[in-house]
């Protein structure tokens, strides 16, 4: 073990390790490209390396590129990569108050934070942990995609129906394509391209950047406006930053343990962590009236959750050879192609390759932390263009990383069309949250409610599962207790119900 | 003394010739051609198994011939979209080669209805057939049964013995060949891609995945996972202690349910061209430094010539419409 940390600490390894965090940053921030993407792109880069340099690079590539992701997320609320959604709902709003500076070195401490704190998860604990990976067979993923459901449409502010009508609107989308099980044609209308369904990446670029630029468009070419260059802020000072890690110590942890416990599960990925860790937060910070509106905790339990979610993932790939989100499964393929297959075995037969990687790992997440909470505040010079070039360039990059999913023209068109629909629902006031929240799970939860459907006979197969039976029951609870909650509160303010599920779009 | 010198000299001048006249019927290289890279079209993300092969295969084609080679994922609609790309919309000039497998590339023709024809597509070499088999874990009560005895368990237990698999792929057909010819009903719990398939196999939420060897390798080695049976009606080089098919008596056709995977290029490609291509392939595949790279990375490379790969396509293509056919799956037309 500690051979690994001087393995990782080798000037080859320093090197790659900072490499691989500053190419991660720049794809993650920039709207459209992914780190799933960036990873894919520089794969082939890695067989000029030894294959501890070559996984520490894409490891620095994947955990810079999430967090880059939350950088123009919080300046210009267009989310570099889909993980960054909700960092941008607490972050922008942060911004807006002129606390841009602070909102960034929040995101790049708690990034760190939950980086760190899942790297030391993958040093201590992985064969421990990675067992949960098997353990979550389809009862408890239906319970906990039942559990994730309900948080949205019970937990936003909007009006029960408009979000119920999100999720319907998510969930009729996702049933475009193959049918799972009989591979019959749904929604398709003949098309060979339809016949895979929307992709994800393509519908939440057209979602969040594409529409952003839009309004950034408009907002550009009001000549009565102001010189169109949006505030940065000021500075803030570093003691308050640390200062939230002993105030808000319970977060940080919270956060860090969720986005693990959820990153190690092979079916769901960074994109949905976040919107559990949040809403958890919440739960435990009833008296914070800013949450999702610019709330400081927020931003941390975003960040944390997104960034310890990394860690997770990595952990079911090295013990079990099984990717615990998407962009993990792209190293799959980089060991594979290295000549390791990742399984049972690698532990056993290369453990100095895996410590190295695992140490490697936490020092990329400890560069990140430095470099974001120090330097991020630099990319803030992208304010200083004004808002038609920003528009101008988040659209040409919205259109390049929807064509660089497939090399496929017919995912631009998704993008656009999502683009469409999402101006349309903001003009009806249909949040779209919910929406992409059924996006994103609608096509697991169908499968794993099939699955479930063929393997279980009777209900007690079901509740027999005690994970299951604690979800089931959380969903439960929080139900009755929003319903109650709704109907003793007097009604709020409408307009300030709406301007809210604005801002969250 | 003197003669017999000439005739070994002449000997071995003939043979020399003969020597030279095979060399010459290796296709000569066309006239400026290759001039830029060559583009390898996978119809599938990259990582999995097929981009595996042939990012192996690029690798080793540029050490061998010194040419350059792209890899080029078209993913999406479980390789729909990219084969329907390579059989209409690649420009046959020598430059886009399909790195394909079938028989998915049949089912997207039979039984969904692609918009292509079997004959626009012209294989060109056999880069490897990973067969299906069937595995279950060592510590559960199948895992001490033989094949037999499993089939056995289930005629007196119908719907109870639960086989993952992937639905509209071998992995679902070959599974139920062996339910029709046995006369057993299995309880067949569909999974979107093997490792799924394999996570509930190893969880305990099924009792026997159908799956490529590749996929589970680690956990066989570990002990973990044993194989039940093959697919194929001769052993896999992975498994040879598998029973096969044939050694099963059931009847299923050779080199079929499993991944076929091969090169070709799409129909009007120029023949100097497309010849040039299948030899080249050929030679690195035969090459035994190409052999352990795919070894490495878990591939059994079992090479086959531009004719014989023609043969199993046009076999493979008529056993899919047969099994299609009898399941009345076969699409309209077809």
């Amino acid at each position: 073990m500690w051979q690994g940390l001087l393995a990782a600490l080798s000037p080859t390894n320093l090197f790659v390790e900072v490499m691989g965090v500053l190419i991660g940053i720049v794809f993650g921030a920039i709207p459209g490209l992914t780190a799933t993407l960036a990873i894919a792109l520089f794969v082939p880069v890695t067989f000029l390396m030894k294959a501890d340099s070559g996984m520490i690079m894409l490891g620095g590539i994947y955990a810079g590129g999430i967090f880059g992701g939350s950088i123009s997320a919080i300046l210009i609320n267009v989310p570099g990569t889909p993980a960054s959604i909700i960092t941008g709902w607490e972050g922008y709003a942060l911004a807006r108050e002129g606390k841009a500076p602070l909102a960034l070195s929040l995101a790049a401490l708690s990034s760190g934070v939950g980086g760190l704190l899942s790297g030391v998860a993958l040093l201590f604990l992985t064969p421990l942990l990675s067992s949960l990976a098997l353990t979550f067979g389809p009862p408890e993923y239906c319970a906990l995609l039942l559990f994730s459901f309900t948080i949205v449409t019970v937990m936003m502010d909007t009006p029960l129906l408009r979000n119920l009508l999100g999720c319907f609107i998510g969930l009729l989308l996702t049933t475009i394509g193959l049918d799972p099980v009989t591979g019959a044609a749904r929604f398709t209308f003949g098309s060979v391209d339809l016949m895979s369904g929307f992709n994800l990446v393509a519908v939440l670029v057209g979602f969040f950047c594409m529409t952003e630029a839009a309004f950034l468009a408009f907002e550009g070419l009001d000549r009565s406006a102001s010189d169109g260059v949006i505030e940065f802020g000021r500075g803030h000072s570093y003691r308050e930053l640390a200062r939230t890690l002993w105030t808000r110590a319970a977060t940080y942890l919270r956060s860090s343990t969720i986005g693990v416990l959820l990153g190690i599960l092979p079916a769901v990925g960074p994109v949905e962590t976040p919107f559990i860790a949040h809403t958890v937060e919440r739960k435990f910070n009833k008296k914070d009236e800013k949450f999702g509106k610019g709330s400081v905790t927020g931003l941390i339990a975003s960040e944390c959750s997104i960034s310890a979610n990394v860690g997770g993932s990595l952990m079911p790939l090295i013990s079990l050879g099984i990717p615990g989100s998407g962009a993990a499964a792209v190293f799959v393929a980089a060991l594979t192609l290295h000549g390791l297959q990742p399984g049972p075995l690698l532990f056993k037969s290369e453990p100095a390759l895996i410590y190295s990687f695992f140490w490697g790992f936490i020092a990329v997440n400890l560069f990140m932390l430095l470099f974001g909470v120090f330097a991020a505040r630099y990319f803030a010079v992208v304010l200083k263009l004004p808002k038609r070039v920003l528009a101008t360039f988040i659209a040409l990059f919205s259109i390049l990383g929807s064509y660089a999913i497939n090399n496929s023209m017919f995912d631009v068109g998704v993008m656009f069309g999502a683009t469409a629909l999402a101006l349309w629902l903001r003009a009806l006031r249909v949040p779209i949250l919910p929406i992409v929240l059924a996006v994103i799970l609608g096509p697991l939860f169908e499968q794993q409610t099939l699955v479930l459907f063929t393997t279980s006979n009777s209900i007690g197969d079901v509740l027999g599962r005690p994970i299951a039976d604690g979800f089931f029951a959380v969903t439960l609870v929080m139900l009755a207790g929003s319903v109650y909650r709704r109907r003793a509160a007097p009604r709020p303010e409408r307009s300030e119900r709406e301007s809210k599920c604005c801002i969250s779009t | 003394m003197k003669r017999s010198l000439s005739a070994v000299v002449s000997a071995c001048l003939l043979a020399s010739a003969l020597v030279a006249q095979t060399v010459n019927a290796e296709p000569a290289r066309p006239a400026n051609y290759p001039n830029r890279p060559i583009s390898f079209v996978v119809s599938y993300p990259a990582g999995g198994g097929m981009d595996v092969t042939a990012r192996t295969l690029a690798a080793q084609m540029e050490r061998v011939t010194g040419y350059q080679f792209r890899v080029e994922n078209r993913g999406g609609g479980g390789g729909i979209i990219g084969n329907t790309y390579m059989a209409t919309q690649a420009k046959p000039d020598g430059y886009t080669v399909g790195i394909l497998a079938n028989p998915t590339l049949f089912l997207n023709i039979l039984k969904q209805g692609a918009k292509f024809r079997k004959s626009d597509l012209e294989p060109i070499a056999g880069i490897n057939f990973a067969p299906v088999a069937w595995f279950t874990r060592t510590d559960s009560k199948f895992g001490k049964m033989s094949f037999n005895q499993l089939i056995a368990y289930a005629k007196t237990h119908p719907g109870m013995v639960k086989v993952g698999v992937i639905p509209n792929a071998s992995f679902d057909m070959a599974t139920r060949i062996v339910e029709k010819q046995k006369h057993v009903k299995f309880n067949i719990v569909p999974f979107q891609g093997g490792k799924p398939s394999i996570v509930a196999l190893l969880g305990g939420n099924v009792d026997v995945s159908a799956a490529y060897y590749s996929e589970v390798a680690q956990y066989i080695k570990a002990g973990t996972l044993k194989a039940l049976a093959v697919a194929d009606n001769s052993p896999a080089a992975q498994m040879p202690d598998a029973p096969t098919m044939k050694a099963l008596h059931i009847k299923m056709a050779s080199g079929t349910w499993g991944a076929d995977r091969f090169a070709a290029v799409p129909k009007g490609t120029p023949r100097a061209v497309r010849n040039y291509l299948a030899d080249l392939i050929h030679k690195t595949l035969e090459d035994k430094a190409t052999q352990e790279a795919f070894d490495k990375v878990g591939i059994n490379v079992s090479v086959k010539t531009m004719a014989q790969q023609q043969r199993s396509y046009n076999e493979g293509y008529v056993a899919v419409r047969d099994y299609l056919k009898s399941a009345g799956a076969l699409k309209a037309g077809r």
